[in-house]
């Protein structure tokens, strides 16, 4: 049963980021919204640390170049807002919106991830928050997405030491274009996080008032392509 | 947690890094590749740039790091490194970047052993302009943007 707090009857407002920031009632004071955000204004955000890997034995360049050349570049999406419905369901952005960015001088993969939650919150998996909310108890929160490659996770399945992501799944091509500005629009680089979504149990010692990081993520990206199980190379 | 040793770090010392010069690693590989324009990287997100491999001679502590806050971020940069075996053992720290500006060369706080090592190069982020001032006019603090985020690379340290 999701637990109400008094004050947070409202519908959905406010965003919870991997990070996790916090519903708010629309007629609750609103901390202003922070710059860079997505969102509704007074939404609040959360954040998500995430770690690239780059192992310079596995370099390979197209052009076998000098590897000691190579510069890693990737942008990271460090700032994931998600809205916390009355009812607790937690909805991210909209598919094709979060993403990697490989710009680096080589492919790369996302080899693992590992989720950290902060004081006063648990980070679970879908099981465990349902087991939670049937017992009445708050702040509970479970996350998953589905990334544009189809590889779906439950990031309460990557707490503790982690745990190393599906090989071939999560493949970042490096993008062939030369300009700039067309590196920026090509999807051959990208990887998308898609059905960003959760629940969280109830509000307890959380404040859905106020925004507040829950937890953080930690993915770790190493360059070139991970070899599928199978043996074979990646896309 | 690492966002508080960030914060106290710019607390306490100074805010821009000395040794930062404008600058792009975009085309070091490919000349033929432009130039990124500026705000290009959603509100969301934060690029990260550094050398994939670095390497230091055996008792020195000069190294290729090529550290890069790119042009197209929207956030000031401020870089720490550590190698995954010793992660309290702070081998650098970076006074800030901003969009646009590299430090190529960057001095260890001490040698590393003989040998290959998984060197953690942690990116974080903060808003640009948005400073924590006092009512003398201090500086007291800078506003972080989102979580840091950090690149594996291989550090090696080889003999003389």
């Amino acid at each position: 049963m999701f637990v109400h707090r008094p004050d947070s009857m409202a519908a959905r407002v406010v965003a919870a980021g991997l990070g996790v920031a916090l519903a708010a009632s629309p007629v609750a004071a609103m901390a202003e919204t922070p710059h860079g955000t997505e969102g509704k204004p007074g939404e609040s955000y959360g954040q998500t640390q995430l770690m690239v890997r780059a192992d310079g034995t596995d370099l390979t360049t197209p052009e076998g170049e000098n590897k000691e050349l190579d510069q890693v570049r990737v942008t990271i999406p460090v700032k994931i807002d998600f809205v916390a419905k009355s009812d607790g369901e937690l909805k991210g952005p909209g598919d094709g919106v979060v993403k990697f960015s490989n710009n680096s001088t080589m492919p790369v993969h996302v080899a693992s991830a590992k989720v950290t939650s902060s004081e006063g919150t648990r980070i679970t998996t879908a099981e465990e928050e349902r087991a939670a909310e049937a017992k009445g108890e708050a702040d509970v929160i479970h996350l998953g997405l589905t990334n544009s490659r189809g590889d779906a996770i439950d990031l309460g399945g990557y707490t503790g030491d982690g745990g190393a992501l599906k090989e071939g799944a999560w493949d970042i091509a490096r993008s062939p274009q030369q300009d700039g500005k067309k590196r920026e629009t090509d999807s051959v680089n990208k990887l998308y996080l898609n059905k960003l979504g959760g629940r969280i149990s109830g509000f307890g010692k959380l404040d859905p008032a106020r925004e507040t990081q829950v937890g953080q993520i930690h993915w770790t990206v190493r360059p070139g392509l991970a070899k599928a199980a199978n043996g074979g190379g990646g896309a | 947690m690492l966002g508080v040793g960030w914060g106290m770090a710019a607390l306490l010392g100074g805010w821009e890094d000395p040794l930062a010069t404008e600058g792009s690693y975009e085309g070091l590989v490919r000349p033929e590749v432009t130039r990124e324009g500026k705000g290009k990287v959603d509100s969301s997100s934060m690029e990260i740039s550094c050398a994939a491999a670095m390497r230091v001679r055996e008792g020195e502590t000069t190294v290729e790091a090529r550290l890069e806050n790119p042009a197209s971020n929207h956030v000031d940069q401020r870089v720490r490194i550590y190698t995954r075996e010793r992660p309290d053992d702070i081998l650098y720290q970076s006074g800030a970047l901003a969009p646009g500006q590299t430090i190529e060369t960057i001095e260890l706080a001490h040698p590393l052993e003989l040998g290959r090592h998984d060197a953690i190069v942690e990116f974080q982020g903060y808003e640009r302009h948005r400073s924590l001032v006092s009512n003398q006019g201090e500086l007291l603090g800078h506003d972080a943007f989102g979580a840091s985020c950090a690149a594996e690379v291989p550090i090696s340290c080889v003999a003389k």
